[in-house]
C-alpha cells in the first residue's frame, strides 16, 4: 500500500522528492513528536494511524486530529514549536522526508507546495471540527464518528483498536466506551473482540455518528485535493 | 480487587458491561458509575434524566443505582421546590420504563410459548391424522 498523497503527485513532482524519501516502520504506542522532542521529519503514512493529541493532565490527552495514508504527519508546520504529540495508535509503515527538504522542494514546485498547504489545511480543519465536536456532540456520536473515520481512512472493516485507546482519545471513561460498544454490538452495527472492532453495518454506523463526518469527508482529504488540482490543471492544458 | 459490573438503563434498553472491571470497593465503583453517567449525559442532559447506571457485584447482584437526573449539575442551581418534583418525575419515569421493559419481556415469553405450543399441537394433529 502506498501513501495516497505521493501516489496523487505527477511523476515530475514525485521525482523531486524521491532522493530524500526513506521507509520506516511505525510501532504502536510510539511517540513521534512532542513538545520536548520536536520532529524534524514529515511522515507519509503507507499504513497505520497517527493520532495528534493534546496532553491535558495526569498523563491524559485528547485527540485533535489523526493522520492515515491520505495525509502527512510530523513537522508540516515550520518552524516547529508544537505542543501536540504525535502518537502511533495503529502500527504500520511510513515514508519519511526531512522537513527542510520538503519545504525546499515546495518553494520550487507548485504541486509540492499545494501538497504542503493541503496537509496543513487538513490538520487545522480537523482541529477546528474536533473543538466543535467535543463541545456539542454526545459520547455515542463521537465514538461512532471516530470509528467511521478510522474505517474510511484505513479502508478496512476491522479496526485494531482497544476500548482504552478510544476512551483516551475521546477523553471519556473506558467503562463509557464499553457500554457504548456493547449497545452498538447488540444492535448489530459493530462486533468487538480482543482489541479489534469489526464494522458490520457501516451505513448505520455513519447514521449514528455526528455530522462532523461530513465536514471531514473524503473530498477534504489532502490526497483528493491534489488529484482534483491536477485534474483541473490537465483540463486547462488541453 | 473485587469485580463490579455496570448496567446502563435507558428508556428502551438495558446495556450490561459484560466483562466488568475491578474496583477497590463499592464506593469506588459508584464513583466510576457517576463519571460514566457524566460522560453519557454530556450534551444530552434533559434526554437522559431518566437513565440510570446500576452497579452490580461479580455475581451480578445489584449494589446500587444512580439516577442521571440526580447527578446533573446543570439543574443543581434550581431551588428545592423545583428540583425535587423534577427528580420525583424522573424516578417515576424510570420506574415506568422498567415496567414497560418487563412487560415486553413477558410478552416475548408468552409469544415464544404460544409458538412452541403451536408446533406441539401441529405435531399431535399430524400423528392423529
Amino acid at each position: 500500500m502506498r501513501n495516497a498523497c505521493l501516489s496523487a503527485l505527477s511523476s515530475d513532482a514525485l521525482s523531486l522528492l524521491k532522493p530524500y524519501l526513506t521507509e520506516t516502520a511505525l510501532h504502536e504506542g510510539s511517540v513521534l513528536w512532542d513538545a520536548t522532542k520536536p520532529s524534524s521529519e514529515v511522515y507519509f503514512l503507507t499504513s497505520g494511524l497517527i493520532s495528534i493529541v493534546v496532553p491535558v493532565s495526569d498523563g491524559a490527552f485528547v485527540e485533535v486530529g489523526s493522520i492515515c495514508r491520505q495525509a502527512v504527519g510530523g513537522t508540516i508546520f515550520a518552524p516547529s514549536d508544537s505542543y501536540t504529540q504525535g502518537v502511533v495508535q495503529i502500527g504500520g509503515h511510513c515514508i519519511c522526508i526531512p522537513a527542510q527538504h520538503l519545504f525546499f522542494v515546495a518553494k520550487k514546485n507548485s504541486e509540492i507546495e499545494n501538497l504542503v498547504n493541503y496537509c496543513r489545511d487538513w490538520i487545522l480543519r480537523q482541529a477546528q471540527q474536533m473543538a466543535a465536536c467535543n463541545a456539542i456532540h454526545t459520547a455515542d456520536e463521537r465514538f461512532c464518528r471516530w470509528l467511521f473515520q478510522a474505517y474510511q481512512r484505513l479502508d478496512t472493516d476491522i479496526v485494531a483498536v482497544t476500548q482504552e485507546m478510544i476512551a483516551s482519545l475521546l477523553g471519556i471513561r473506558r467503562t463509557t466506551v464499553t457500554l457504548i460498544a456493547q449497545k452498538f454490538q447488540t444492535e448489530g452495527i459493530i462486533q468487538y473482540r480482543r482489541g479489534k472492532i469489526a464494522i458490520l453495518d457501516q451505513a448505520r454506523l455513519r447514521a449514528a455518528a455526528c455530522k462532523c463526518c461530513n465536514n471531514l469527508a473524503r473530498k477534504h482529504w489532502p490526497s483528493t485535493r491534489i488529484l482534483d488540482a491536477n485534474a483541473v490543471k490537465l483540463r486547462g492544458q488541453s | 480487587m473485587p469485580l463490579y459490573h455496570f448496567v446502563l438503563k435507558t428508556r428502551h434498553d438495558r446495556v450490561p458491561d459484560r466483562d466488568g472491571s475491578e474496583w477497590p470497593n463499592e464506593a469506588a465503583a459508584r464513583e466510576e458509575a457517576a463519571l460514566v453517567a457524566h460522560d453519557l449525559m454530556r450534551n444530552q442532559e434533559v434526554k437522559t434524566h431518566t437513565w440510570r447506571i446500576e452497579v452490580c457485584d461479580e455475581d451480578l447482584r445489584p449494589c446500587s443505582e444512580l439516577l442521571f437526573a440526580e447527578l446533573d449539575e446543570s439543574v443543581s442551581h434550581l431551588p428545592p421546590e423545583l428540583r425535587e418534583p423534577h427528580l420525583v418525575t424522573s424516578r417515576r419515569m424510570a420506574a415506568l420504563s422498567d415496567a414497560i421493559l418487563a412487560l415486553r419481556g413477558t410478552l416475548a415469553q408468552v409469544s415464544e410459548t404460544l409458538s412452541h405450543a403451536d408446533t406441539v399441537m401441529a405435531a399431535i394433529s399430524g400423528k392423529r391424522a
